[in-house]
């Protein structure tokens, strides 16, 4: 399988504001080397806690954030450095769906206007009737009525606007789609449709997704890969089971206990929270929470270690990995 | 006797459309110290019950038209304002889904928490700070002093759940309702705040009553359960009989939408169990069962009434409104 998706080295700063006329400039680093790779046809979940860089990252593959170094390659050609006119082929190749279908729908466009804009636009329909014809096969697509296409946001459930942002990210035939928190917003009913829909159309589409989610047991049913996010770095990655089975990385290991079983679960000791401190060590990130941690764990920032397993590659960045227990891995330094 | 006993409440919106019955006919009580959870979709009328509770339907067009809610054998619909903002926050609280919108984003969290712990009795300002700082201590807080005097915007969504949890308990209040304290946040912080209801339940007595649609939140944290759906309670019990065997489709259901349901292992049936259709439009109700359209089982028996309680368990706990309830299990 080759790559659709490489990300190499990537970061993302963030001016703070400054009142100061001659002081330096100072950054908050949202993404921090970031190096990942989505194979065609694959589901990659990208998972971390609120702030942790995810929506950036997701923000910045699809164009809408500048990237500050690294590069994003998408079928082997870089994007990262587009102008606005260069990328407009590649909308045409990947499209996002947003966490708050309320906010990313025109209030006073109807829907089928919304679906269809984006076909005239980029010249994939010749003519507004054959955009509109095609806009009813979306809607019927998605589990929605022909006649849906004359009303407007307004008039529909969180679920229905849902699959409303699900068409017209469609209506372009794309290949890759970003999806940020897709169903965070909706009841676990409306969820369960939602995923299944997603599903049915990656299957039938041979789509590549990317959903950006902080819920471990969505991400376990829907992808086939996962990336742990921390502070704007990547953590660990590994195939979704085997995260969910044997996590390496103490993070991974922290986001899974967080997940509420359906039988009750020992408390947590930890039931305090600190404010956010601003001044950074260099080690790694995590340490000042970590159980695990030593004094090398403040000093500096673990590489990213690969190791294959059976063939199958997973990395992880820590001192101190858990479930080590397997000694026959192949273990390789990059 | 019960804490706070809600029997046959119908609360009813007002529209240009017609009457919207969001709460049609819902009974429950909560007892001192117990944890009870309201379950079901966005729609079915559990914050609508919660607001009922508390006096705050929201007006002019909400109106509740009939039922009783008894608090400690007082009842409290029909009280005037004054007499109601006795119990609003004091002997009842209320946390609410976001806190950014509950709080006032102008004054800082410090001058907030004074001015509700002053409202109630004489208390000077420095032991209006001594209690805060302890309250904040209470919901595990570090360093309080340096959240007194920030703003809300300044804090993290967990910590602003907290500190609104703070604010609540500050008047000692008999009944927390909580009113989806966790949909906002990221799943590590929740269930930190889960934990740390629990931990004040158990520490202060408080009896608490949840709105969720999370079984997760359900299963951690509660007592018992009561599932809603089109304004009407369909099935009530206790937490482990409820998860181990529900007997109403629609509970059955949903939690079988629910990704954690989904077997390990089990990827051969990679789709999730999924409720089609969307609930009933709530100004016309159908004269059955209000889940009729969407229920597997649903028959010609289910389209003429309502069904009727019927027991599920044979000490009584656990009660279903369905008629095909021994089909479900």
């Amino acid at each position: 399988m080759n790559n659709l998706l490489e990300i190499k080295h990537l970061q993302k700063q963030f001016p703070q504001k400054n009142n100061k006329l001659f002081r330096k400039k100072e950054y908050f680093t949202a993404l921090d080397d970031v190096n990942l790779e989505i194979k065609k046809g694959e589901i990659l979940g990208l998972v971390g806690e609120s702030g942790s860089g995810k929506s950036t990252l997701g923000r910045m593959i699809m164009g809408l954030t500048s990237s500050s170094s690294g590069s994003i390659k998408y079928n082997g050609e870089e994007i990262s450095q587009l102008t606005d006119k260069e990328k407009i082929p590649y909308y045409l190749k990947m499209q996002m769906i947003f966490q708050d279908s309320t906010s990313s729908l025109n209030p006073r466009k109807t829907i089928g206007e919304q679906i269809t804009a984006p076909m005239l636009r980029l010249g994939v329909v010749s003519s507004k009737q054959e955009a509109e014809k095609e806009s009813i096969e979306l809607l019927k697509k998605v589990g929605l009525k022909s006649e849906h296409i004359y009303r407007y946001p307004h008039e529909f459930s969180g679920g229905q606007r849902q699959r409303i942002g699900i068409a017209r990210a469609l209506a372009l035939k794309p290949e890759f789609l970003v999806l940020d928190e897709p169903t965070s917003a909706l009841d676990v009913s409306i969820q369960a449709q939602i995923l299944n829909l997603l599903l049915d159309i990656q299957e039938e589409f041979n789509l590549t997704y990317l959903f950006i989610g902080h819920n471990l047991s969505v991400i376990k049913f829907f992808c086939h890969r996962v990336a742990v996010l921390y502070k704007g770095k990547i953590v660990e990655i590994a195939k979704s089971d085997e995260l969910y089975s044997k996590p390496f990385h103490p993070i991974s290991n922290m986001l899974l206990k967080s997940v509420l079983k359906l039988e009750r679960q020992e408390e947590s000791s930890n039931l305090e929270e600190t404010l956010e401190s601003t001044d950074m060590h260099t080690g790694c990130s995590f340490s000042g929470k970590c159980n695990y941690a030593s004094a090398k764990c403040y000093e500096s920032h673990p590489q990213t270690t690969i190791q294959y397993y059976s063939g199958i590659e997973r990395s992880y960045a820590c001192y101190h990995p858990l479930n080590q227990e397997t000694k026959e891995l192949e273990v390789v330094f990059p | 006797m019960a804490l706070l006993e809600v029997s046959n409440l119908k609360t009813c919106f007002h529209t240009s459309r017609g009457k919207v019955k969001a709460v049609n006919g819902v009974s429950f009580s909560i007892d001192k110290g117990e944890i009870m959870a309201l379950v079901g979709e966005s729609g079915s009328g559990k914050s609508i019950t919660g607001l009922s509770i508390l006096g705050l339907v929201p007006q002019p067009n909400g109106k509740i038209e009939d039922g009783k809610i008894l608090f400690k054998g007082e009842n409290l619909v029909g009280k005037g304002s004054k007499e109601y903002r006795q119990i609003q926050g004091g002997e009842i609280a209320m946390i609410f889904q976001n806190p950014l919108t509950a709080m006032d984003p102008s004054y800082t969290i410090g001058n907030q928490m004074f001015e509700i712990i002053r409202s109630r009795g004489k208390v000077g300002k420095k032991e209006a700070r001594d209690q805060a700082v302890k309250l904040l201590h209470l919901v595990g807080i570090h360093e309080p002093e340096r959240v007194l005097s920030s703003y809300p915007h300044a804090l993290s969504g967990g910590m602003r759940q907290r500190v609104m949890i703070a604010m609540a308990l500050s008047c000692k209040p008999k009944l927390l309702i909580a009113d989806e304290p966790t949909t906002a946040l990221d799943a590590t912080i929740q269930k930190q705040i889960l934990d740390l209801l629990k931990k004040i339940n158990k520490e202060t007595g408080t009896a608490i009553l949840i709105i969720t649609h999370d079984f997760g939140v359900v299963a951690n944290l509660c007592d018992s359960v009561a599932v809603m759906y089109a304004g009407r309670i369909v099935e009530y019990g206790e937490t482990n009989d409820i998860l181990s065997k529900p007997v109403h489709p629609y509970t059955k259901g949903l939690m079988g939408a629910m990704p954690e349901f989904q077997e390990p292992g089990s990827k051969g049936m990679n789709r999730l169990i999924q409720i089609d259709g969307t609930p009933p439009d709530l100004i016309e109700l159908p004269e059955g069962c209000s889940f009729f359209e969407r229920c597997n089982f649903a028959t010609n028996l289910c389209k003429k009434a309502f069904p009727d309680a019927t027991y599920a368990n044979d000490s009584g706990t656990q009660f279903v409104y369905c008629y095909h309830s021994k089909e479900v299990v």
